[in-house]
């Protein structure tokens, strides 16, 4: 058929179409942060684990464990600032798996919108929420006796590299959650991959001494 | 016909070993409400799915007001909206939202957006439940937001994937009422469907698709006239009283009888006089029916006398 047999329907203009990816992405990005103000569990139970560890590490299991040359809050805080960020990314696949399952995704694949602003939208919205999370671990690291050895901009720039690590956290999640577009198997799928990240690492105790993140 | 809004030719798709939709042709005359009627696994839905552009067909092409699906895929989506099973709303968003959310999507200005999701709220009768977030919405205000929705766009053409299945009849009159306001306003509608009434009271024309193929493509008017407007069964003590009575009535010459298990079926235009006429012939005979049942036709009727096998065997 030609085209001018059709132009009587279909409005006139617009049909030049150049996805914009940056005001796409906002727009998803906006809905993440949204979701998780309308929805403060999401942050919440994300927070209290991380809080708990803190608490724990360092009042119950703390004084069991000595490492060398360091004020044991000092090793601690740190390791957690990376668990905090690995298992907030986990919530990426969540997210993405539920609009994979709810049909969300379909309607966006029917809208003229850049398609990948599904994915820098929802790993913008997380690294928004990492950022809260980061400044509220400092603040009840400060508040448990962490100090900072070297100096503010330093410690900025760990905070920075954490996001970052974080942000291609987000991504990694971004990718089980859609492969599996379901939001209790992303969970428990990503779950395995969360822990080795955090197990295997020896920032609660070191490797010579008791294993004690990993009985907990 | 007058302009053609869609066209699908020897269209085709295929899931690992299942043929989902197996050539496909259909023509869909613009402003005009086209119904895809069919059991579950029919194929209905893939074939919206590939005509919203969410699918690549395997062979064939689809056209959406001139516009190729595959090649011209964003161009497409500039046109057409899509609401319906599969389609949904972000259930934490509030209903507001989640319509300024698809308007910033399909790149409104600000203010056009602020316009059109408080014109769909009021039209969608929303307006009061416009800042609740949608999980507390009711099944019927969420379909609304959904229809909302898709057409914040304001789309010439419009797809939605049985848009009252699981509604209460309220709600289902409610968005039928408003797709023929749609249509009205020159919006071209295709709409899926597993019921026979829906088809009939929505679409000028109606493909009946099984197994991936359109068994029949005509005017509700005509698909009921093939059949007859009303199916009388009669169900018998048991299958042998039941060979008895059909073959009483086969012998009548009043309908054609089928004869399913205990129970006998007819399907006629002339429904009042042809169940008199059957009972007087089943009592001349000393025949007790155990129950009657006079209704409309169904699709799974629609589905027997296109293809001889019932659509729940289809669906299977």
């Amino acid at each position: 058929m030609s085209a001018g047999e059709l132009a009587t329907i279909a409005p006139p203009g617009r049909r030049h179409v150049t996805p914009t990816l940056v005001s796409d992405t906002l727009a998803i990005a906006w809905r993440g942060v949204v979701t998780y103000r309308r929805v403060p569990q999401l942050l919440v139970f994300s927070t209290i684990q991380p809080v708990v560890f803190v608490l724990l590490f360092t009042y119950v299991f703390g004084g069991a464990i000595h490492v060398p040359g360091v004020d044991y809050v000092d090793y601690l805080i740190p390791g957690i600032f990376v668990q905090t960020v690995v298992f907030g990314a986990i919530a990426t696949a969540i997210g993405l798996a539920t609009d994979v399952q709810s049909g969300l995704l379909e309607r966006f694949r029917s809208l003229p919108m850049a398609r990948s602003a599904v994915l820098t939208g929802r790993t913008i919205a997380d690294l928004f929420r990492n950022v809260f999370v980061v400044i509220l671990m400092a603040g009840v690291g400060f508040a448990v006796g962490f100090t900072v050895h070297t100096n503010a901009a330093k410690f900025i720039f760990a905070m920075l590299l954490v996001l970052l690590f974080g942000y291609s956290m987000s991504w990694v999640f971004a990718t089980v959650g859609l492969a599996i577009g379901n939001p209790e198997a992303a969970q428990a799928a990503s779950f395995p991959a969360a822990a080795i990240s955090r197990y295997a690492r020896n920032s609660c105790a070191t490797p010579q001494r008791s294993n004690a993140c990993s009985r907990s | 016909m007058a302009d053609v809004a869609i066209r699908v030719e020897g269209l085709t798709k295929r899931f690992a070993t299942v043929t989902a939709l197996d050539r496909i042709d259909l023509d869909v005359p613009s402003r005009t409400v086209f119904g895809l009627l069919g059991p579950n696994g029919a194929g209905k839905t893939t074939a919206i799915r590939v005509l919203a552009t969410i699918l690549k067909p395997d062979a064939g092409r689809a056209e959406v007001l001139g516009l190729d699906v595959v090649h011209e895929a964003n161009e497409v989506r500039q046109q057409i909206g899509l609401a319906g099973q599969f389609a949904t709303v972000d259930p934490n968003l509030t209903g507001r939202e989640n319509l300024r959310l698809i308007g910033r999507l399909v790149h409104l200005p600000r203010r056009e957006i602020t316009r059109r999701a408080d014109a769909l709220l009021e039209r969608f009768e929303l307006t009061a439940a416009a800042d609740r977030p949608v999980r507390t919405y009711s099944g019927g205000m969420r379909r609304r937001v959904d229809l909302a929705a898709a057409l914040v766009n304001r789309p010439p053409v419009l797809f939605l994937d049985e848009p009252t299945t699981g509604l209460d009849p309220y709600s289902r009159n409610e968005v039928w009422a408003m797709i023929g306001e749609l249509v009205a306003d020159g919006t071209t509608v295709v709409l899926t469907t597993q019921y026979l009434e829906e088809a009939d009271r929505l679409a000028s024309r109606v493909a009946v698709v099984d197994e991936g193929h359109v068994i029949a493509n005509d005017t509700p008017a005509q698909l009921k006239a093939r059949l007859g407007s009303t199916v009388i069964e009669i169900g018998l003590a048991d299958a042998s009283t039941a060979k008895r009575a059909h073959d009483v009535l086969a012998h009548a010459g009043t309908s054609s009888p089928e004869l399913e298990d205990s129970t006998v079926r007819l399907t006629t235009h002339e429904g009042a006089r042809l169940l008199v006429d059957a009972l007087r012939a089943l009592d001349g005979e000393g025949i007790d029916p155990a129950t009657l049942t006079v209704r409309e036709p169904s699709l799974d009727d629609v589905f027997l006398a296109l293809t001889g096998h019932h659509a729940e065997e289809a669906a299977a």
